[in-house]
């Protein structure tokens, strides 16, 4: 059998608040999440969904438990091995696109190619088939602030895929878009997931959302209420 | 490849924000520009010193008749002439006086054909020469011989020679000095400035004798105004002041307790007091500016903090798609360290083109060194490492977590 993509073991987060008391926010969570897999997390506001994200993202770390990622336990890796695991394993997208405004859109997606030393013109070749891939290759000259929601969204997309990771994280991503584009993004998510086998990992509050996903894990108040198939579980709270 | 890449990225931000890069190298600009003036001006001033110096001769003592006081009235030296040329001939005897002469000198005018110019015509002996360390570009000094028969013959310094003969060469002309004619057997070697800004070349040497009897008719036949002597070595010196002294107050019946009747001064510690007062005011004048500098450093602090601060979203981004800590740092590292190097290289410019003016239009001495400008470079690399690393390293070490929730 082969290692799950993502290893949570009794995973806790936990906020120090005053002086000396600490407030946790994710209480003891265990799951594994395969490869190629699509997962939609759900819950309400503030049940530590987005503290989740960010500590599978390796922006953040557990304050205890243990978090392994494609075989590598993160407690034991430094600031710059977490780096590298940002820039080569992990696609971070976030509910606010978190663009550099200044730069162009082929700067901006061909940033995480610049940290990974990967040559000038081989960061511009590959920015510019991403771009392609999530439709913008109209667009490449532009800075972020002239373009739409959707389409800063699918740039910060195309900037997450560009070192090939095997793993997609996104907090929201359609949180911002309405309706028809979220479709589209959706479905720029679900080609992925289909065409290239990437695992993704998405947050939303959205059924419609969700309902792209395979598998969907309910948080509520820093514990996993369920965890199953979206089918399943939306069918239920639907009926 | 990777360092190239993050001097795009810092050369980059730094055009994002133009102005506030270009007010902040102005810092450095006014900085390394006011050291490289400074320094220029500095060493122009101890080069004019030790050229002086260099000019008047080396171990050298005055002797003026006279004391610098006389029965409680302050009286200037040379006033009251007490020294005869046989003083000056004792103190040559002296085994510390490598050479000795007594000088007799006075203005007057000399003319050739229809030139005239006004000078200090210097009545010596050929020993001045010496003791001077001057030596005739052209033609001769003259002789013991000629001291002896009070010949009309004289040594014009190259201000003299230039008023009176231009570019001509004057050996063999003849040139009057108070109606007598006088034959000019030699020109000296231009010495340039004294340490108080005289011209040292505006001046004409005959036999003692002659000035004495022949040009300036002596009330006190005998008498000279001054002797120079020239010590034979720098160390030397302290001993030869206290046998020159024990010799005059011998032989001019100076009983113990009664005060002395001439004042001998020693050119060359004034000349070495002279020249570390210099020494002193440029270090000070170099001191200075770099406060400047130091603010214009301090002014890098500021604005990259500032930076820093207002781009913590940005770093977070960065971080968060990849970037290691000294990643962050270099690129920050980088913007300073632009700042200050570009500042310098705008800075020294306007240091050296100040530098040139003070010299042109100023007038003044002024020396630009390698050195100076080597010093101005490392300095401005240091302030900008110095000043940068600090808000550098703040960027580095932010969590990415903390550094994208920033407001
Ligand atoms: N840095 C922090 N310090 C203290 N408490 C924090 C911090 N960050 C988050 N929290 C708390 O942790 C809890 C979970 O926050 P989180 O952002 O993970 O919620 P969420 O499930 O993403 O909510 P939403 O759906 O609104 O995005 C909240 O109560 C929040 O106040
Ligand atoms: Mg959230």
């Amino acid at each position: 059998m082969p290692s799950p993509l993502i290893e949570v073991v009794d995973l806790v987060k936990s906020y120090p608040v005053g002086d000396s008391g600490t407030l946790e926010i994710l209480h003891r969570l265990n799951f594994t999440i395969d490869a190629g897999e699509f997962v939609a997390i759900m819950g309400p506001s503030g049940s530590g969904k987005s503290t989740l994200m960010n500590i599978l993202g390796c922006l953040d770390i557990p304050s205890g438990g243990r978090y392994v990622l494609n075989g590598t336990d993160t407690a034991r890796l430094d600031p710059d091995q977490l780096a590298a695991l940002r820039n080569r394993t992990i696609g971070f997208v976030f509910q606010g696109f978190n663009l550099l405004p200044r730069k162009t859109v082929e700067d901006n997606v061909a940033l995480p190619l610049l940290y990974a030393g990967v040559s000038r013109e081989e960061r511009e070749a590959r920015a510019l088939e991403l771009l392609r891939q999530v439709g913008l290759g109209h667009r490449v000259g532009h800075k972020p602030p002239q373009l739409s929601g959707g389409q800063q969204q699918r740039v910060a997309i195309a900037r997450a895929l560009a070192n090939s990771p095997p793993l997609i994280l996104a907090d929201e991503p359609t949180g911002n878009l309405d309706t028809h584009t979220s479709e589209d993004i959706m479905a720029l998510f679900e080609r992925l997931n289909r065409d290239q086998g990437l695992t993704i990992v998405l947050v939303t509050h959205e059924p419609d959302v969700a309902r792209h996903a395979q598998r969907l894990i309910h948080v509520v108040d820093g514990h996993i209420a369920e965890d199953g198939p979206t089918k399943t579980i939306l069918g239920r709270a639907h009926a | 490849m990777m360092f190239g890449s993050l001097l795009e990225e810092a050369l980059q931000a730094m055009g994002a924000n133009r102005l506030r890069s270009a007010l902040t190298m102005l810092g450095m600009i006014i900085g390394v520009g006011a050291v490289v003036l400074m320094m220029a001006i500095g060493q122009g001033a101890q080069a004019m010193v030790s050229e002086a110096i260099a000019s008047m001769g080396s171990n050298l003592f005055i002797i003026l008749s006279g004391s610098s006081t006389s029965g409680g009235v302050r009286m200037g030296g040379g006033t009251v002439p007490t020294l005869t040329a046989t003083d000056a001939h004792a103190i040559g005897e002296l085994p510390e006086i490598a050479a000795v002469a007594p000088s007799y000198p006075n203005n007057a005018q000399v003319i050739f054909g229809s030139n005239n110019w006004t000078t200090a015509i210097m009545g010596t002996t050929p020993e001045y020469f010496e003791v001077r360390d001057w030596h005739p570009v052209s033609g001769t000094v003259f002789t013991d011989s000629d001291v002896r028969s009070a010949a009309r013959v004289i040594v014009l310094g190259q201000t003299v020679v230039r008023n009176l003969f231009g570019s001509e060469d004057p050996v063999g002309k003849t040139v009057r000095v108070k109606n007598s004619p006088f034959v000019v057997i030699g020109a000296l070697e231009p010495k340039g400035q004294s340490l108080d800004g005289r011209d040292q070349d505006d001046t004409a040497m005959v036999p003692l004798t002659t000035a004495q009897r022949q040009l300036f008719g002596n009330p006190f036949p005998g008498m000279i105004r001054f002797i120079m002597a020239k010590a034979r070595s720098r160390e030397m010196m302290p001993r030869a002041e206290q046998s020159l002294i024990e010799l005059l107050r011998a032989r001019h019946r100076i009983r113990p307790g009664q005060e002395d009747d001439f004042t001998v001064r020693n050119l060359t510690a004034l000349a070495q007091t002279a020249a570390g007062t210099t020494r002193t005011l440029s270090v000070m004048l170099g001191a200075i500016a770099s406060v400047s500098l130091l603010v214009g450093g301090i002014g890098i602090m500021n604005i990259m903090l500032v930076s820093v601060t207002e781009r913590t979203r940005e770093i977070g981004i960065r971080l968060a798609i990849g970037a290691r800590r000294q990643d962050v740092l270099l690129q920050f590292l980088l913007e300073a360290l632009i700042i200050s190097l570009v500042g310098s290289l705008i800075g020294a410019a306007i240091g050296f083109v100040g530098a040139w003016l003070a010299a042109v239009v100023g007038g003044m001495t002024v020396v630009v060194t390698l050195s100076s400008i080597l010093l101005a470079f490392t300095v401005a690399a240091a302030v900008g490492i110095f000043f940068g690393f600090y808000p550098a390293r703040k960027a580095a070490e932010l969590r990415p977590i903390e550094a994208l929730r920033y407001q």
